[in-house]
């Protein structure tokens, strides 16, 4: 044991791998996992996220968080023996990324014992991802990738039965949505800002057991727990300016820790406010849009 | 005196090996340790060091030994002789 290790502050006995800036907290590896188990268990709790019979896919890339929230939700279901888990994946085709990624979410769900179902871009919207960053386009490719992946998750747990679709999404990634929409003054996003989607008939509802655990931990315990994931950044990604807010909001995290959770919250206070208005439907999907045709629909080139 | 480096994920690909050995002064902290990896390693610069607070603190969690920095005492955690260091990079996504 190095000099400097300090007892872990939950049991109290066994020396502490990890320490937790925003809390004080300094965690051994096993009270790390039961600490991060309860986090999500609570959070499941209060949003009331799952049926207690609910069939819920997962949507696993292959990265940290989502191989974390897939092996996390099998722990916490567990207990549930109506309640089912499965796993679905997006093949965006982003060559030399996405490929790799699958075949790691692959072998964790083997060793998980969990069904595993994959969904395409090219059967689903007729080009792949770098075809669509290949070609002349108005907006960035981010814009295009997010939104067609959250309606191919959407497809893909309609296929499977699911009623709940789960999503990786941690607390950076929820801080730096509550940023971005301010910084672009969208009070529609603003409103609607919730780890937690709405019950719509023909849409599965999507819901975000991460949203409060920083992503630093989510690295942790896939280290810890000997996942191995994917860890290439998307070969796309640097084009968002979400990118400039996760530098900013990263920095912020560093030199006054508890910055992440302040902003979510700042988020969760002031949406449900108005300004968003009401959804109709996509004419040509149905799903909830604010305009004719819903952004997946539009982008995809569908309408 | 050496200390052992494992580099996770695209660190490794950043530097071109997944483990390499670091020859570093007697009683030298971890962020000297840091320093002069990036001085033998420039490529991992970039990936590892973030440019406006001069730390590797936001884009990597770095275990001494199997404890987390941060719970030792960051990069003023001195180093012993052998001592085992994984650099696992906080990326986004997943």
């Amino acid at each position: 044991m190095n000099e400097l290790t300090r007892i872990c502050t939950r049991c109290r006995r066994a020396p502490s791998v990890y320490h937790r800036p925003y809390s004080g907290e300094r965690l051994c590896g096993s009270c790390f996992n039961e600490s991060l188990l309860e986090r999500v268990k609570k959070t499941v709790g209060r949003y009331e996220m799952f049926e207690y019979d609910s069939r819920i896919a997962v949507g696993v890339s292959g990265g940290k968080d989502s191989l974390a929230l897939l092996r996390l939700l099998v722990e916490l279901e567990r207990d549930r023996p109506y309640a089912e888990v499965v796993a679905v994946c997006v093949d965006e085709g982003v060559e030399g990324y996405r490929d790799e990624a699958l075949s790691l979410a692959g072998s964790s769900c083997r060793e998980l014992g969990v069904e595993m179902h994959t969904v395409g871009f090219r059967e689903l919207f007729g080009e792949t991802m770098d075809e669509i960053a290949a070609r002349d386009r108005e907006l960035g490719t981010c814009s295009y990738c997010g939104v067609l992946r959250r309606r191919a998750l959407d497809e893909v747990a309609r296929a499977v039965d699911a009623d709940r679709l789960a999503t990786g999404h941690n607390l950076d990634d929820m801080a730096q949505s509550v940023m971005l929409n301010i910084l672009r003054s969208d009070v529609v996003r603003i409103d609607a800002f919730t780890p937690v989607g709405r019950s719509l008939e023909g849409f599965v509802r999507r819901v975000k057991p991460l949203c409060e655990v920083p992503e630093r931990e989510t690295t942790f315990y896939a280290y810890l727990n000997g996942l191995e994931f994917q860890s290439l950044p998307c070969p796309y990604a640097e084009e968002a300016m979400r990118s400039d807010v996760r530098r900013f909001l990263n920095r912020m995290e560093v030199k006054r820790p508890g910055t992440l959770f302040t902003v979510y919250q700042t988020g969760l206070k002031i949406r449900g406010r108005g300004g968003g208005g009401e959804a109709g439907r996509c004419r040509v999907c149905g799903r909830p849009a604010r305009g004719e045709l819903c952004r997946a629909c539009e982008l995809s080139g569908m309408g | 005196m050496r200390v052992q480096v494992r580099l996770l994920g695209h660190l490794g690909d950043a530097a071109g090996s997944d483990e390499v050995g670091l020859t570093v002064e007697d009683g030298a902290s971890l962020g000297m340790a840091v320093t002069r990896l990036v001085e033998e390693l420039p490529a991992l610069g970039d990936a590892l060091i973030d440019s406006v607070l001069g730390s590797y603190t936001p884009k990597a969690l770095i275990l001494v030994d199997g404890v987390e920095a941060s719970n030792l005492d960051g990069p003023a955690t001195p180093l012993r002789d052998g001592a085992s260091l994984v650099l696992i990079p906080v990326t986004h996504g997943g």
